[in-house]
């Protein structure tokens, strides 16, 4: 993908965003207003709601008490705007002092690891090595008073990086310490549950590594009580874990009936050589060197409609999304997910869901990225125990 | 307190103008890949624009207006990540913010494998391939090594190529 593709597409994807007009009043009237000249970094958020507002000072609080007990993994946990709740006694599963690395300035410690066979969630702890000096990362809130102490050693980098085979890191933070800096990080490894994981967590030059043993993890198989009117699903597995709730979800975009997409034998369709699909637009996704095809030689091909410029009436996108209802019929918190290409056409989607205890009966919400599209309730059934 | 010299509005109003029309939309649709969320995104480039008018005699021209522009912005994302309230970051359902319901808008395939990014892999590819800055400039930009730069792009640029495959990168 060259640079302006992305960026066509992009704009052809978030066309609906766009400068409105109170939005384009408020910068008009907001640069005639001499605080605003006057200070135009500090000047307060015009539309943070009170809510927000009040959250912020109650986190700000909570971060000032954390910083001085030192935030472990499971502390991070409930800081997020969509939080992951562990179970009670998931602290048990949380491997402490990992091991340390050193240079002149830093010395890294990984104090606290947790992993559930998906998910990897650890807290890397930079102190300075000598007296005098204090570590600055500059994606942290300073306060002024912090600012001006003297001794200051700035990082080279803004974050802690795990690296280990098939990993792909999505929430990260960084509380200050006395001196230095915790830095957290959580994401996901890609494919199978593992019963073990190793690699090394960095801090710019500085690395340590480290192998563990996953938590225990309860599987269950859901088995759809109808069809989804949109896609075949195949499997669906839900795993328990101290930490979270996975759903796993194959399936298979089901083949368009004749009436979804009804091909126009005299209109001039867009499409390369090689390409799944024909588009109406010739620049569709950035596109380049699409050839003119008419729709009487589209239809002797096994080409498909673009989901983007030919969507068929109602949802139509390669990558669905899931979730769980719980009891009440509200969805689960989803902390992120993966979906994309498995094998041929089959997909699979794993969704990070709020831990929640077993149950024999679930409704699986089947989403197209912005709206449910349809509820299936599922009967669960244990297959599986891993323990570490 | 930052001093600046009051600046002369009525001439400097329609330059203004003209800056939101034509730098805008991008800015808010960068802001919003920063930021995940359109309140927000609306925030920043109210804050970037202020902050431009207020700098505009300090604006050498050594860079285009919009290299200028996009800087100011990325600075005032930077910062509103910061924010102990906003660090955290979400997943691609920052897209429900949006108003996607439209049936003309297309799937945000794009969109939503860039949210997906960490946020340091995210800010490089919203600022080289959105925004189409230079390493060199994103590198002098957020004070970071150029080879820190470019090993971003390349972690970031796999990633993509794996969220988007079989959706844009085989019809190349």
């Amino acid at each position: 993908m060259k640079n302006d593709n992305m960026r066509q597409a992009i704009d052809s994807e978030l066309r609906g965003l766009r400068v409105s007009d109170s939005l384009r009043r408020r910068v008009l009237d907001g640069a005639a207003d001499e605080k605003v000249i006057a200070l135009p970094q500090r000047r307060p958020r015009l539309r943070v709601a009170l809510a927000a507002a009040c959250a912020a000072v109650m986190l700000l609080a909570t971060v000032a008490v954390a910083a001085a007990n030192r935030w472990g993994v499971l502390d991070f946990f409930g800081n997020s705007a969509k939080p992951l709740i562990a179970a009670d006694g998931a602290d048990a599963y949380v491997q402490t002092n990992l091991g340390e690395a050193r240079c002149e300035d830093l010395v890294i410690t990984l104090r606290e690891l947790a992993f559930d066979g998906k998910g990897v969630r650890y807290v890397l702890d930079a102190e300075p090595a000598r007296e005098g000096v204090w570590l600055y990362s500059d994606w942290t809130d300073w306060t002024e008073e912090q600012l001006a102490r003297p001794g200051r050693v700035e990082l080279p980098v803004s974050f802690a990086e795990l690296d280990c085979p098939d990993y792909d890191g999505h929430v990260v933070d960084v509380e200050p310490t006395e001196n230095g800096l915790s830095f957290y990080e959580e994401g996901w490894i890609d494919g199978d549950f593992a019963d073990s994981l190793s690699g090394v967590v960095r801090l710019g030059e500085l690395e340590v590594p480290f192998a563990v043993q996953a938590a225990p993890a309860q599987v269950y198989r859901l088995t759809p009580s109808r069809e989804s009117d949109y896609i075949d699903i195949l499997d669906i597995t839900l795993t328990h874990t101290p930490m979270a709730n996975y759903l796993r979800v194959s399936y298979r975009e089901k083949p368009l009936d004749g009436d979804a997409f009804a091909i126009d034998g005299d209109a001039t369709y867009y499409t390369l050589e090689n390409g799944t699909f024909f588009h109406a637009d010739r620049l569709c996704g950035g596109m380049e060197n699409a050839l003119p095809m008419t729709g009487a030689e589209l239809k002797a091909t096994d080409k498909r409609p673009c989901p983007l410029c030919l969507a068929k009436d109602g949802p139509n996108t390669s990558y669905w999304n899931f979730c769980l209802l719980d009891e009440a019929g509200e969805p689960l918190n989803s902390a992120g997910g993966s979906g994309g290409p498995l094998d041929g056409d089959i997909r699979e989607s794993t969704e990070v869901m709020q831990r929640t205890e077993p149950r024999a009966a679930w409704t699986v919400r089947v989403k197209d990225w912005s709206q449910a599209v349809e509820d299936i309730p599922c009967e669960a059934v244990a297959v599986d125990k891993k323990m570490p | 307190m930052i001093l600046h010299p009051a600046p002369d509005r009525e001439t400097r109003r329609p330059d203004l103008e003209a800056m939101v029309s034509q730098y805008g939309d991008g800015l808010l649709r960068m802001c919003f890949l920063y930021l995940k969320d359109v309140s927000l995104a609306e925030d920043a480039v109210q804050e970037t624009f202020a902050a431009a008018w207020a700098k505009y005699d300090s604006f050498a021209g050594r860079s285009s207006e919009k290299t200028w522009l996009t800087a100011i912005a990325a600075n005032i994302c930077r910062n509103m990540l910061k924010s102990a309230w906003r660090r955290h970051t979400v997943g691609p359902e920052a897209l429900e913010t949006l108003s996607v319901s439209d049936p003309d808008l297309p799937d945000p395939t794009v969109t939503r494998a860039v949210l997906a990014l960490p946020p340091a892999l995210r800010e490089v590819v919203v600022l080289h391939y959105y925004r189409g800055l230079k390493t060199g400039a994103i590198a002098t930009m957020l004070k970071l090594p150029r080879p820190t730069v470019s090993s971003r792009l390349a972690r970031a640029k796999k990633k993509l190529r794996d969220e988007l495959k079989e959706w844009y990168f085989d019809e190349e």
